[in-house]
């Protein structure tokens, strides 16, 4: 089978902000192949596939393409070469019909005309040949399920005449049967000679249809193997078998009886469904589980961006009605959300005024903030948090992602929550913020506050949490003590294996 | 009718109903309203605004705003009345210079968009302050002379149709093919649903998107004769008034201030409404200050109503 290679990857790096994501990856696709990336999240995967697609440029490395060295500038000139990536989060014109959606950049008709009626026609053929053709293709896009919509993305990929087609996540969307139907359809286009990649975290999907799997960890190959010297278990343990670093300050032994906050029957529409969640006080509660799984919609519906639909929300054993941040505030919450650029920081403006935002009715006299006792808090959050900066009066921009999220720790203890609702903390930022944070949480335990902690980062999750919840599919797939808890165990439950025998 | 056309013709159906109901109201509630020469009144007056008001719905349609037309508008104006009275050469020179400019300007606003990501609301708004200052500088006030038989033409009538209409109706059927039967106007409405989705398809948004504009300033550049043609003499000014009118009859036709959604049929019945909201007043003998208010009220509850129907689909 090992003909021609149609695209080497060479000692491919790739650094951002001086995290390197990936180091010294190197890879080959042959014809009519089937590669498996594995590897948990933030490994490297999805980097790796949008450098070989021409979405990212690599720090350094080299691509090859039929032997021949190429500098990928966008994913445009990628699928010029016959590299096509079905991406996870979907990327459909939701106005347009699933047929026209299908054919974008490719539609029939004599020269500047499009013909609908041949138009709907060809989709209507290369969702056949994908293996659906139940969908209708006159349907808007907006109107479908999202498992239609993941089989439109599918089909509007295999529509470029791909020579390589990456997946990433392809089933997350699909029931047992679709999935069967997918598979079907790449190992039939591995017979024709295309080369397959699949990014997974259902190992059931690697299995029925790769010939290779490699493993990614921390950016870096770990192990490769022919699939069939190979078993779930080994790739698993591959994935997450990592040293246990000291890092993480002594748990508290006992969970407080009082409990902090509390959620009972709580469903949001097609997100979340009968969580039911405790938070003791004093006491750091995890919540895991693979990306995009209802771990975004929770954490923001509980802050009140998004209300929930229904179910009970107790705060101190009584029930409340948060609809809105301003609510949450008033219930003494706080937030720290995943995405620090867009909505933890007001980047253009000083140190000192992002520090003292959410405090400014305390600095202020008859309705005039004073410029002094604003200048003597910031100086005074700064020290207590070492966070660095030349001067307080410097843009929050130019600061490093780890004093960032600092100040935006700092920020919302000033109006001193009872419980802090942390996403995905210490993403991108340093390892010496990142061990002070987690020290900084641990103290602030200490003092009575409780600390709801969502993320993706495994051995955090492990090694900060008294309890832990694991999210799946919008429901808690399972519950684990701190102190019992282990990357495998917690990625069993991530991937849901006992719920996918059953269907 | 095939693919997402029927959607989108939805979008419509309020100010189709609106249509509707005024004609109604105001044929029961004034005698005059419903004879022939008021009705061709009514067109003419209209026919200038759809023109103009389907070319801000290509911007529109992408998720911008072009706030230069009106400008370019008055600039055709006095390009034409200053030239146009040297005979078939100076008309033709007019037409072919007021080409050339309002492509000039609308290349302007693309470059700005694409290529410095600059807001289409800010550059357009830089460009017409900028041709404007042009404006007042080559004609201070209302002067020089269009062609006569351009004029003449112009008032042509067909039946009940006069040449605007006719002009406008035409211009309409072609745009509304264009949006929907062509490659280009494919590309379009997927920038406005989501400009990075349509880059990552394959689409070149940025040719895509300077071609849009030089072709909404050339469209202007056309409502600009039709202009001058009525008011017969060029004018600083004259455009001022389609800025904000081209801007509400798309949206009181429900196309989305958010791109991708709505189409020129809409456009066209939110032109119909605007000038038959004049018209009524004018019959009625209502304070033209009073139709400021109708319209600004009834592009709030339009805009409203877009909101609302939005939520319901997400």
């Amino acid at each position: 089978m090992k003909h021609i290679c149609i695209l080497e990857g060479k000692n491919l790096f790739k650094e951002f902000q001086g995290n390197m994501v990936l180091k010294n990856a190197s890879l080959q696709c042959f014809p009519g192949e089937g590669i498996a990336l594995a590897g948990e999240n933030g490994a490297g995967k999805s980097t790796l596939m949008n450098i070989i697609s021409g979405g990212l440029k690599p720090t350094s490395g080299e691509i090859f393409i039929d032997g021949n060295k190429v500098i990928l500038s966008g994913s445009k000139q990628g699928k010029q070469y016959g590299i096509s990536f079905v991406h996870q989060e979907l990327s459909l014109f939701k106005e347009m019909t699933v047929g026209e959606n299908i054919m974008i950049g490719r539609e029939p008709g004599r020269k500047r005309l499009i013909d609908q009626q041949k138009l709907h026609k060809k989709a209507k053929e290369l969702l056949k040949e994908v293996g659906y053709e139940h969908i209708d293709v006159y349907a808007l896009v907006k109107n479908i399920s999202p498992a239609q919509k993941q089989i439109t993305e599918i089909a509007k990929a295999w529509a470029t005449t791909p020579r390589i087609l990456i997946f990433d996540e392809p089933t997350s969307s699909l029931n047992k049967k679709e999935s069967e139907i997918l598979f079907g359809f790449i190992n039939r286009i591995k017979k024709i000679g295309i080369c397959v990649i699949v990014i997974s975290h259902r190992l059931e999907d690697i299995f029925s249809t790769c010939d290779r799997v490699l493993v990614l960890k921390d950016g870096e190959f770990v192990f490769e193997s022919s699939i069939d010297k190979t078993s779930p278990d080994q790739i698993i343990s591959q994935m997450v078998g990592r040293e246990f670093k000291n890092i993480y300050p002594p748990k508290q032994q006992n969970l407080n009886k009082e409990i902090a906050l509390e959620l009972r029957e709580i469903c949001m529409e097609n997100k979340l469904k009968n969580i039911n969640f405790k938070v003791p006080k004093g006491s750091v509660i995890g919540v895991g589980g693979l990306e995009g799984q209802g771990q975004r919609e929770l954490s923001r519906s509980l802050f009140g961006i998004k209300p929930f639909t229904s179910g009970h929300y107790l705060i101190q054993g009584k029930e409340v009605q948060i609809k809105s941040p301003y609510e949450a505030v008033k219930n003494k919450l706080a937030f720290l959300s995943d995405d620090r650029k867009a909505e933890g920081l007001f980047m253009p403006l000083s140190t000192e005024k992002n520090a003292c935002s959410l405090i400014l009715n305390k600095l202020s006299h008859s309705g005039f903030i004073s410029t002094v006792r604003m200048k003597n808090k910031a100086q005074k959050i700064i020290s207590q948090l070492h966070i660095k900066v030349s001067d307080i009066k410097q843009p929050v921009s130019n600061l490093s992602g780890g004093n960032q999220q600092k100040i935006i720790l700092s920020k919302w203890l000033e109006t001193e929550p009872d419980v802090f609702i942390l996403h995905e903390p210490t993403r991108g930022i340093d390892v010496q913020s990142k061990l002070e944070i987690y020290q900084l949480i641990r103290n602030l335990t200490d003092k009575g506050m409780s600390v709801i902690i969502f993320t993706s980062d495994m051995l955090e999750l492990i090694g900060l949490s008294e309890y832990i919840y694991v999210l799946y599919e919008g429901e808690i797939s399972g519950e684990i003590p701190g102190i019992n808890a282990t990357e495998e165990k917690i990625m069993r439950l991530s991937a849901k294996h006992e719920k996918d025998v059953k269907k | 009718m095939t693919g997402s056309v029927k959607s989108h013709i939805k979008q419509a159906f309020p100010a189709m109903v609106i249509v509707l109901i005024m004609v109604i109201g105001t044929s029961i509630a004034s005698e005059g309203f419903l004879t022939i020469p008021n009705l061709r009144n009514v067109m003419t007056q209209t026919s200038i605004l759809i023109v103009i008001a389907t070319a801000q719905s290509f911007a529109l349609l992408t998720g911008g705003i072009d706030m230069s037309i009106s400008s370019v508008m008055s600039l055709t104006t006095i390009i034409t009345a200053t030239f146009s009275t040297h005979g078939t050469f100076g008309l033709l020179s007019a037409i072919l210079l007021s080409i050339i400019a309002g492509g000039l300007i609308g290349a302007v606003n693309g470059t700005g968009i694409c290529y410095y990501r600059i807001p289409a609301m800010i550059i357009t708004i830089s460009t017409q302050v900028f041709v404007k200052g042009i404006c007042l500088i080559l004609m201070p006030s209302s002067g020089g002379k269009i062609h006569p038989g351009f004029v003449r033409f112009m008032r042509i009538k067909i039946g009940m149709f006069s040449m605007p209409f006719i002009i406008a109706v035409c211009f309409c059927i072609i745009a509304f093919f264009i949006l929907h039967y062509s490659r280009f106007g494919r590309n379009l409405y997927a920038i406005g649903n989501n400009e990075l989705y349509a880059e990552q398809s394959g689409i070149n948004v940025k040719n895509n998107m300077i071609s849009i504009y030089m072709l909404i300033s050339i469209t202007a550049v056309m409502a600009g004769w039709m202009l001058a043609a009525r008011i017969a003499s060029g004018n600083p000014l004259a455009g001022d008034s389609y800025t904000m009118d081209s801007i509400a009859a798309p949206v009181i036709g429900g196309i989305s201030m958010n791109g991708g959604l709505g189409t020129v049929v809409g456009t066209f019945l939110g032109s119909v409404i605007l000038s038959l909201i004049n018209n009524i007043m004018n019959n009625l003998g209502i304070s033209p200050y009073f139709q400021y208010i109708i319209k600004g009220s009834l592009l709030m509850v339009s805009l409203m109503l877009f909101q609302f129907r939005r939520k319901k689909v997400l």
